[in-house]
């Protein structure tokens, strides 16, 4: 059976220009891999040109048959609203034009016509996802991947200078291009994104605000959408982007192996916080549970099997991971600044052979060390059992 | 005086035992584990070879929609496989996407489809763990018996895994060696060897591995239990209490922890000190038995009858087992409501019918229930109808508190004989064999010896032997042992006259004169014997005034009016003697033999 979305993607691929502006436009999110259903987006995303310009632009519809969620569907017309706070902002994806509307002409059985109109607005089409970094990296130095890291943190902060909070920050939402002779970071679908001094759509809306494998715990548990939190949990999803730039897994697959705390900690919370109703209490709430949990919420360690990151760097940027991945959100680290500085560091660590050789040689030292005294330790002990004659117990 | 023991304030809360987990990896689908025996079983085997909430549910539940999450992304990753299908790590992260959704065999046929997959080692070491999960342990030690093995501390320790759990202890040692060779400082391969040498009766060995594992990660909750549980083998309790503090400190949601810190505590007689653990577990997950019976046997031993009652309701709502009805009907004799406490101990019973060992509980509670109400002969009827009680399920200590309450309701009947011959058959049967028992069930020889056959010599020879037992047991018999065993030897002795030898006993008992009522009337014996009429009485009178029952006050009564009428007699008083001879058959609970003995004394004197 046809869908309104198949006629809609159909349609536009059939019209010369869409409200003779945008020419060749192409669906990209849709349809999903064979035998896949399409889950997650409720918006279709259309590559075109912008026949004013002659660039390339990103179209994006609200999916028709994806959702009649009220709260949905005030996020996409609140999305090119946010973007415009950006335009004119360096590092900011650009929005083109505002929410437009598209006639679809509908032919009914009885062949009569009418018109259903569809809102889309478009924005900068920004070339290249950043994929190469995160599911490529064997051919990518660890420089490159430091480099590409700061330019996120550049992006994210940009957004955040600018009072917007992502809310749904993962490697396919940043994209980058090289416009200018230099590469450059983008985030990009703002579908969830929080303005700071913006009222929220539905003020007891505490659902999960762009829940992924990169979302904060606070954001399973409706804190998102707090303005004063939403902030915060786009650091933590800093953290698991960082983690996976030089590791093999999913920074989530590892959390819920290696943690197997995590979950019951965020289901105690879940708990604890189910029993208030005003923030206040619930904020209070988190507190003096995780102050009796804390201990149990460690992230996993940075440096797991298969982390490709060098030994010279290896304090640097797991003590970042580690302020960047704290679960309680009081206490995670949120200066870009300093971010920026721990990562210029590692980076000139790398590009300074002598100093890499010599943090290298530190390491390998203590270690050394570590090994001998653990087993000077270990030959003491066998040599006071032998003298017993036995095992004391 | 003599004094009998064990009355159902006595008896304790029954908690099943639960193995200590002494976890060697925590990771969550690959967690291992070896059960080691309970605190109380550690402890005496010094390191022998060895609608309602719940957490767990919620998490199977899936509360966050983490699935959802999961396949959203393992569907982006299906558009990106063409793409970047020949990249380990994005095989790496696929395999690991689809293993989270529980699609084992996506995971294997993405780990496997290309043959260059087997050369990258940690591939191959997930393909490995993932075979590991689907319990196919022969194809995981194909793919772990990679070779790089001598640089490899994982799959050497995966191999020892798969060992140990074919308990294989030869090559789980041999990989774990290897392992340590690569690495001795690595944090998983140290749990695995302390478990191992836990698991040997290696304990200190054990405890430096868990330190060295400790010096890697701070913060591991099992990590502290492991230590707990080696120290609490070498009998390092204060030690093993710290570790398990850390553990939940650390982790207040680790039953594990708090299972072992409420049961070691338990055996230190701290009972209310991890109330609070409990309490905070059980607030967050009400579905573990375990946690509810340690909660209500913490609130029995500290007094807090009424929370030990709705932790036991709790309890039974999760299962309805003999020992739970057990529990209760001793919580609500706590509670003064003996009908309910005696129609759940019924219904203890009727529900173990089958079952010697866990009757055996309920057998007791309710002999000393119905001794403590008067109901003597029920009682006599009821433990003799217990055939289990020749069973080898049930612990002698549970015995010999069955056989006590037996004694003392025969006692209470006055069938001298019967009691008299029960304790010999007991004794020549040999079936008590431990120390207590057979201290107990002397203690019982000496007052039949003493007061019912009236032989010095049997008598002597029972406080020799039971002296013997008090030379093995200096340690091991507590202070309340100590007081009843010398407290009955002193009024013998002193009964049959023999006061210098009851002399170099008295100094055992001399701290509870004033305090307990029955080493203070033995007090007053002796100084009447001492020819000392005047304190002598004032100290029984004192003993009458310290006993908590009727009965007891009116048997001190009795002994005391009885002295006095012999004391009287030797004086050559007899209208003295006669009046308290009459006095102390007055007293309506005093024993037979007694009243039989001031007979004798008032048809002499006519």
């Amino acid at each position: 059976m046809t869908t309104t979305r198949d006629l809609l993607i159909s349609e536009l691929s059939k019209i010369p220009t869409l409200n003779n502006r945008y020419t060749n436009v192409n669906c990209i999110n849709y349809p999903p891999p064979p035998g896949e259903e399409k889950r997650g987006n409720f918006s279709l995303v259309f590559k075109a040109i912008d026949n004013t310009t002659g660039e390339r632009v990103a179209i994006k519809f609200m999916d028709p048959d994806g959702t009649s969620d009220v709260y949905r569907i005030d996020c996409f017309k609140r999305e090119p609203k946010i973007i415009k706070q950006l335009n004119g902002k360096k590092r900011c994806l650009q929005l083109i034009e505002e929410l437009q509307k598209f006639n679809l002409e509908i032919i009914t059985a009885s062949g009569s016509k009418f018109p259903m109109p569809f809102e889309f607005f478009s924005t900068d089409w920004i070339e290249d996802d950043i994929d190469d970094y995160f599911l490529a990296k064997e051919d990518l130095s660890p420089i490159e991947k430091l480099k590409l890291f700061r330019l996120i943190v550049l992006a994210i902060e940009a957004i955040h200078n600018n009072y917007i909070f992502h809310r749904d920050l993962k490697p396919d939402n940043i994209r980058s291009d090289n416009k200018q002779g230099t590469l450059c970071a983008y985030v990009i679908d703002f579908g969830t994104a929080a303005q700071f001094d913006s009222k929220k759509i539905l003020p007891g809306y505490s659902a999960q605000v762009g829940a992924s494998l990169y979302s904060a715990p606070e954001a399973f548990l409706g804190f998102a959408g707090e303005r004063g939190i939403a902030k915060i949990t786009d650091f933590y999803a800093l953290g698991c982007i960082l983690y996976e730039l030089f590791n093999k897994q999913l920074y989530f697959d590892v959390l819920i192996n290696k943690n197997t705390n995590f979950l019951n900690t965020l289901s105690v919370l879940a708990l604890e916080l189910s029993r208030e109703t005003s923030i206040e209490n619930k904020l209070s709430a988190w507190e003096t549970t995780l102050e009796k949990l804390k201990n149990t919420v460690k992230p996993p360690d940075y440096l797991e099997v298969g982390c490709s990151l060098p030994g010279s760097i290896s304090d640097l940027i797991t003590g970042l991971f580690e302020n960047l991945i704290i679960f309680d959100f009081n206490k995670r680290l949120t200066d870009f600044d300093k971010i920026r500085r721990i990562v210029d560091t590692a980076i000139l660590v790398l590009q300074n052979d002598k100093l890499a050789k010599k943090r290298n040689d530190q390491k390998r030292l203590f270690k050394e060390n570590k090994i001998k005294n653990i087993k000077e330790k270990e030959d003491k002990l066998s040599s006071y059992q032998t003298k017993k004659g036995k095992l004391l117990c | 005086m003599l004094e009998l023991t064990a009355s159902s304030n006595e008896n304790t809360i029954e908690t099943k035992t639960k193995n200590i987990e002494i976890v060697f990896e925590e990771e969550n689908n690959l967690s291992i584990s070896i059960g080691i025996p309970s605190a109380d079983k550690l402890k005496s085997s010094h390191c022998a070879s060895i609608p309602i909430i719940s957490l767990q549910e919620v998490c199977s539940r899936d509360p966050f929609n983490f699935n959802d999450i999961i396949v959203s992304e393992l569907s982006n990753y299906k558009k990106k496989y063409d793409r970047f299908k020949d990249s380990p790590t994005f095989i790496s992260k696929f395999a690991g996407l689809a293993t989270l959704t529980g699609d084992l065999d996506t995971a294997e046929k993405i780990l496997t489809q290309r043959s260059d997959n087997s050369k990258n080692i940690f591939l191959t070491q997930s393909l490995g763990n993932l075979f590991i999960l689907k319990g196919d342990h022969r194809k995981a030690l194909e793919v772990f018996s990679n070779p790089q093995l001598d640089k490899d501390v994982f799959s050497n320790l995966k191999i020892a895994y798969i060992k140990a759990k074919s308990n294989d202890k030869a090559s789980t040692q041999k990989y774990l060696d290897r392992a340590l060779a690569i690495d001795p400082s690595d944090y998983r391969t140290r749990m695995f060897s302390g478990a191992m040498h836990l698991n040997n009766g290696e304990c200190e060995k054990a405890i430096r591995d868990f330190r060295v594992a400790n010096e890697q990660k701070e913060d591991s909750s099992a990590l502290h239990v492991n230590l707990a549980a080696a120290h609490w083998s070498l009998g390092h309790t204060k030690k093993a209490i710290k570790e398990l503090n850390k553990a939940i400190a650390i982790n207040p949601l680790n039953e594990n922890a708090i299972i072992f810190y409420s049961d070691a505590l338990f055996t230190l007689n701290e009972y209310d000190k991890p109330i609070k653990a409990l309490e905070y577990f059980s607030k967050l997950d009400e579905k573990s038995e375990f946690v509810w019976e340690r909660l209500a046997r913490s609130y029995y031993f500290s007094n807090k009858y009424l929370k030990a009652k709705n932790a036991l309701e709790k309890q039974i709502a999760l299962c309805d087992d003999p020992s739970v009805w057990n529990n209760l009907g001793l919580v609500n004799w706590k509670l003064k409501d003996g009908k309910k406490a005696i129609s759940y101990l019924y219904h203890s019973l009727d529900k173990s019918k089958s079952n010697p060992e866990k009757s055996s509980y309920p057998i007791l509670n309710l002999a000393a229930i119905l001794n403590e109400i008067g109901k003597h002969k029920e009682c006599i009827s009821f433990v003799d109808g217990f055939n289990g009680i020749n069973s080898s399920d049930v612990g002698e200590d549970i015995k010999i508190k069955i056989y006590t309450q037996l004694l003392i309701a025969l006692e209470a009947t006055n069938k001298y004989e019967d009691l008299t011959s029960k304790i010999e058959i007991l004794i020549d049967r040999r079936e008590l064999k431990s120390d207590q028992s057979l201290m107990l069930l002397y203690i019982y020889k000496i007052y039949s010896d003493t007061v019912i056959k009236k032989s010095l010599a049997e008598t002597c020879k029972s406080i020799d032997l039971i002296l013997q037992l008090v030379d093995r047991n200096k340690k091991s018999f507590d202070k309340d042992d100590m007081k009843l065993i010398f407290n009955n030897i002193c009024f013998s002795l002193i009964y049959f006259d023999k006061i210098k030898d009851a002399e170099s006993h008295l100094h055992n008992i001399i701290n509870h004169v004033h305090i307990d009522p029955f080493c203070t009337a033995t007090f007053g014996l002796y100084k009447i014997k001492n020819g000392d009429l005047e304190n002598g009485r004032k100290l029984y009178e004192e003993a009458v005034s310290l006993s908590p029952k009727i009965n007891f006050k009116s048997k001190i009564r009795q002994r005391m009016y009885l002295e006095i009428g012999k004391y009287h007699l030797t004086m050559r008083d007899s209208s003295k003697a006669i009046k308290f001879l009459r006095q102390s058959l007055k007293e309506n609970y005093g024993h037979h033999y007694a009243f039989d003995e001031a007979k004798y004394l008032l048809k002499l004197i006519s």
